[in-house]
């Protein structure tokens, strides 16, 4: 079903003022089941934590929708929902959260060649080094195809942050390159 | 590293208008430390691009949602209404305080009737609540 969002929005609003809940989740579903997920991803840093805590909004989204009473967008209130549950999430799975991108990547670590000097040492351990704040604005940025309005959006920030965040991320990461690729060459 | 003047500039450099560009690319045939300050800040982006764009949550995410719906009976919760009567009712009831307070006596013709007409209110709002919130659960 190839729709702008907007439209989409309005044919779940639609649906909702029928009261056709389940017709509404569908929708819901097909539209925002990547957009949560990426933000999911971009707070807690773990792809598998992610895809579980994706289950968890849509649930939550579903007891919610009878209360959805249209004083903000979907799309907004569908954010709101996906923040709040993922730093539930956080606080409840901090130590995994805290190992972060690590995760995923201890999968793929032996398969992965040692940085060379001139490369790019392990990336999501760069990433998962970052503070909290940089760390989903970045992640978020290159999910969404690099749109800041998106980022600001989905993190309910302003346009200028996300854009300050971004810059302190890449100076971060292009520093524990530089870092990285000395300790190499020092070997 | 690269020089300090530059490194803010060269972290935006695909943001940068023409002329500061031109400025930084002046700069780079002249910096190797930039040049490769630079050369890294594409790496990382094209890195950053190639692992993460357009990341998809699995297919079966659908499934488990709904399975998990299905086994979830769904239950209504009231609290929003009752907030919101608790919310009326406490205005309704200090806006009539005020009045009986501030109303000099004897202009009224009985010193109850404020009381009695903001208790009548208080039930009417709780009243018109209680409509509305039966028939949204409808």
């Amino acid at each position: 079903m190839a729709c702008d969002p907007e439209t989409m929005d309005l044919e779940i609003r639609a649906r909702l003022e029928r009261k056709l809940y389940s017709e509404a989740l569908d929708l819901l579903l097909a539209n925002y089941r990547d957009k949560v997920f990426r933000l999911a991803y971009s707070i807690l840093g773990n792809r598998a934590l992610a895809e579980d805590t994706a289950q968890d909004i849509f649930v939550r989204i579903w007891c919610a929708l009878p209360g959805y009473r249209g004083l903000s967008s979907i799309s907004t209130w569908v954010f709101a929902i996906t923040r709040n549950t993922c730093l539930t999430a956080w606080r409840r799975n901090r130590k995994a959260c805290a190992l972060s991108l690590d995760q995923p990547d201890v999968l793929h670590a032996a398969e992965r060649p040692a940085a060379a000097p001139g490369r790019l040492p392990d990336l999501p351990k760069l990433i998962a080094q970052l503070p909290d704040k940089y760390r989903q604005v970045i992640l978020l940025f290159y999910m969404e195809e690099k749109s800041y309005g998106e980022v600001a959006r989905r993190l309910d920030l302003p346009m200028g942050t996300v854009k300050t965040y971004l810059h302190r991320a890449r100076k971060v990461l292009a520093a524990a390159v530089i870092e990285a690729n000395m300790k190499e060459g020092a070997r | 590293m690269p020089c300090a003047s530059f490194e803010e500039l060269l972290i935006d450099y695909m943001d940068l208008p023409g002329s500061e560009r031109a400025r930084v690319d002046t700069h780079l045939a002249g910096c190797g430390d930039c040049r490769e300050y630079l050369r890294i800040l594409r790496q990382l982006e094209g890195a950053l691009t190639a692992e993460f764009s357009g990341l998809t949550v699995s297919r079966n995410v659908e499934s488990r949602v709904r399975s998990r719906i299905a086994s979830k009976p769904w239950r209504l919760s009231f609290l929003p209404e009752i907030l919101d009567f608790i919310g009326w009712t406490a205005i309704v009831t200090i806006v009539f305080s005020l009045a009986w307070v501030l109303v000099p006596k004897g202009t009224i013709a009985s010193p109850n009737a404020l009381p009695v007409a903001g208790a009548s209110l208080a039930l009417a709002a709780a009243a018109w609540i209680g409509v509305r919130a039966y028939a949204e659960l409808k």
